[in-house]
C-alpha cells in the first residue's frame, strides 16, 4: 500500500514537473514561419560543407573546422582544439570560438537570433554556426553545430552535428533547443562578402574586433565591404581612415576621415585622427587646423590637448 | 550548469601586457568613434586579459595557446568574459547530472534532441 502511494507520489511529481517544464517551450516563430512563409526557395541545403566527426566534448573544434574550411583555408578540428577547448570545462566558450575565426581572417558576425534570419542566411549560401542547448534550462546539455540547411516541405532544419554528417529536426524542436541558448547564432565570413540579415552595427562591431586584435588588412577590407553596401556611415569610413593609417596609407587615411567629416562635420575624434594623417604627409599647418578644429568642438579633452602637443612638435 | 571548477578566487599577479593598437598614440580608435567601447583603462584591461590568461591555463590550456586566445579577443569580449566566465555555457555536449527519466520523455514528447533522430520526425 505504501509502495504504491510512493509510486503514484512520483509519477504525479514526475508530470507536474513535465507540464511545468514543457509548458515553458513552445515554437512561437515556427508557428509564424509556418503562416507566412518568407520569400526563398522551399528547401536549401549546403552539400559542400564539410563534416567532421567530433571527438569527445569536441563539437567546437569540428563544428568550427567545418566551417573555416569551407570558407578557404583547409583545417582539421585537431587544430581547432587548441584555440578554443578548454579541458576542465570538456568544451568551448562562445567568446573563444568568435576570436578563433578572426587568427583564420575571418569575420565573426552574430546574427540577430531569428529563425528567419537563419533560414534566409542558408539561402544566400551561407552555413550558421549555432550554440544549441538540447537538454533544459535545469539540466542544459551544450552543443554546438553548424546549421547548412532546411526544408519546409518536411518542416526540418538540417546540420553537420557531432558525429552524424546530416542531422535533421523539425523547426519547432530546433527552435525549442536554440531558444535555451540564447538564440546565439554567427555567420562567418570573409572579408570580401556580407552576411545576408545583418545591420551595418552588426558587420561593423565584427570588423572593428579584427582591427582591435591586429588583422589591420583584413579590417582594412571589410571596411570597403561595409561601405559598398553602407556608402554613408560614419563608422565605416573612420575605420577605413584608422585601417589606413595603421597600414601607413596617409592619403588614403586622410580620404576616408574627410569623408567621414563630410557625413558629421562635428565629429572631434575625426578631426583628431586627420590631424595625424595631415601631419604624417608633411602637412603641418592643415594639421594643426584640424587638431584646433577638434578643439574648439571639445576644449577640454585631454586626448586632443595631448595630440595638439605632439603635432606642434612633430619632426 | 557544467561547474567551472578552476574558477578560484588566485592572486594574480600584475603584469602590464601590452594591448597591440593599431596607429598613433593620440589616434582615437574606431571602437571609441563608434561609442561602443566602455572608457575603461588599459591598465584593467590588460589585468583583465592575465587574469583570462591564467584561468585557462589553469583550465587545462597550455600555456603557449593561453596566450594566443586572449589575444584574439577584443578589450570588448575581455570585459565581458571576465564579469562571466562562471556562467558561460560551454559546448560540449557533455550530459551531466541527468534525470533519466524525465529526459526521456521530454525526448519523446518532442522538448529536447539530446538523442540524434529519435525519435524519428513525423
Amino acid at each position: 500500500m505504501k509502495f504504491a502511494n510512493r509510486r503514484a507520489r512520483a509519477i504525479t511529481c514526475t508530470l507536474v514537473l513535465l507540464a511545468f517544464l514543457g509548458g515553458c517551450a513552445t515554437s512561437p516563430q515556427t508557428r509564424s514561419l509556418l503562416d507566412n512563409p518568407p520569400d526563398i526557395p522551399p528547401r536549401a541545403e549546403l552539400t559542400e560543407v564539410p563534416f567532421f566527426p567530433q571527438q569527445e566534448y569536441h563539437c567546437g573544434p569540428a563544428s568550427l573546422a567545418s566551417i573555416i574550411s569551407y570558407r578557404g583555408t583547409a583545417v582539421e578540428p585537431e587544430q581547432i582544439v587548441p584555440l578554443i577547448y578548454v579541458p576542465e570545462l570538456k568544451g568551448s566558450l562562445q567568446a573563444e570560438v568568435i576570436a578563433a575565426t578572426r587568427q583564420f581572417e575571418l569575420l565573426p558576425v552574430q546574427l540577430d537570433g531569428t529563425l528567419e534570419s537563419l533560414l534566409r542566411e542558408i539561402a544566400a549560401g551561407n552555413p550558421v554556426f549555432v550554440l544549441q542547448n538540447l537538454g533544459l534550462d535545469l539540466v542544459p546539455v551544450w552543443h554546438y553545430e553548424v546549421v547548412v540547411g532546411y526544408d519546409f516541405d518536411q518542416r526540418i532544419m538540417i546540420m553537420r552535428s557531432g558525429l552524424k554528417p546530416r542531422v535533421t529536426r523539425s523547426f519547432a524542436l530546433f527552435e525549442k533547443t536554440w531558444q535555451r541558448a540564447g538564440h546565439w547564432a554567427l555567420a562567418i565570413v570573409p572579408a570580401d562578402s556580407i552576411p545576408q540579415t545583418v545591420s551595418a552595427s552588426a558587420y561593423l562591431e565584427a570588423v572593428i574586433g579584427l582591427e582591435q586584435v591586429g588583422r589591420i588588412n583584413t579590417a582594412h577590407r571589410a571596411y570597403t565591404t561595409a561601405l559598398r553596401r553602407w556608402p554613408e556611415n560614419l563608422v565605416a569610413h573612420s575605420g577605413l581612415g584608422n585601417s589606413a593609417y595603421a597600414l601607413g596609407e596617409f592619403a588614403e587615411a586622410e580620404s576616408a576621415y574627410r569623408a567621414a567629416l563630410q557625413i558629421d562635420p562635428e565629429k572631434a575624434d575625426v578631426w583628431n585622427n586627420l590631424a595625424y594623417a595631415l601631419a604624417q604627409q608633411g602637412r603641418h599647418e592643415a594639421a594643426i587646423g584640424a587638431i584646433n578644429r577638434a578643439l574648439e568642438l571639445d576644449p577640454v579633452n585631454q586626448n586632443y590637448k595631448d595630440s595638439y602637443h605632439e603635432l606642434s612638435h612633430w619632426q | 550548469m557544467l561547474k567551472s571548477k578552476f574558477m578560484r578566487c588566485l592572486l594574480v599577479a600584475f603584469t602590464a601586457l601590452a594591448v597591440s593598437l593599431p596607429g598613433q598614440a593620440g589616434m582615437v580608435g574606431t571602437a571609441q568613434l563608434q561609442d561602443s567601447l566602455l572608457s575603461v583603462d588599459l591598465g584593467s584591461i590588460a589585468a583583465k586579459r592575465d587574469w583570462i590568461e591564467q584561468q585557462l591555463v589553469l583550465g587545462g590550456v597550455e600555456a603557449m595557446d593561453a596566450e594566443t586566445r586572449v589575444a584574439s579577443m577584443t578589450d570588448a569580449q575581455v570585459i565581458k568574459i571576465h564579469q562571466r566566465i562562471d556562467e558561460a555555457p560551454a559546448g560540449g555536449a557533455d550530459a551531466l547530472v541527468i534525470v533519466i527519466l524525465i529526459l526521456v520523455i521530454t525526448e519523446l514528447m518532442g522538448y529536447t534532441d539530446i538523442v540524434p533522430n529519435w525519435p524519428a520526425s513525423e
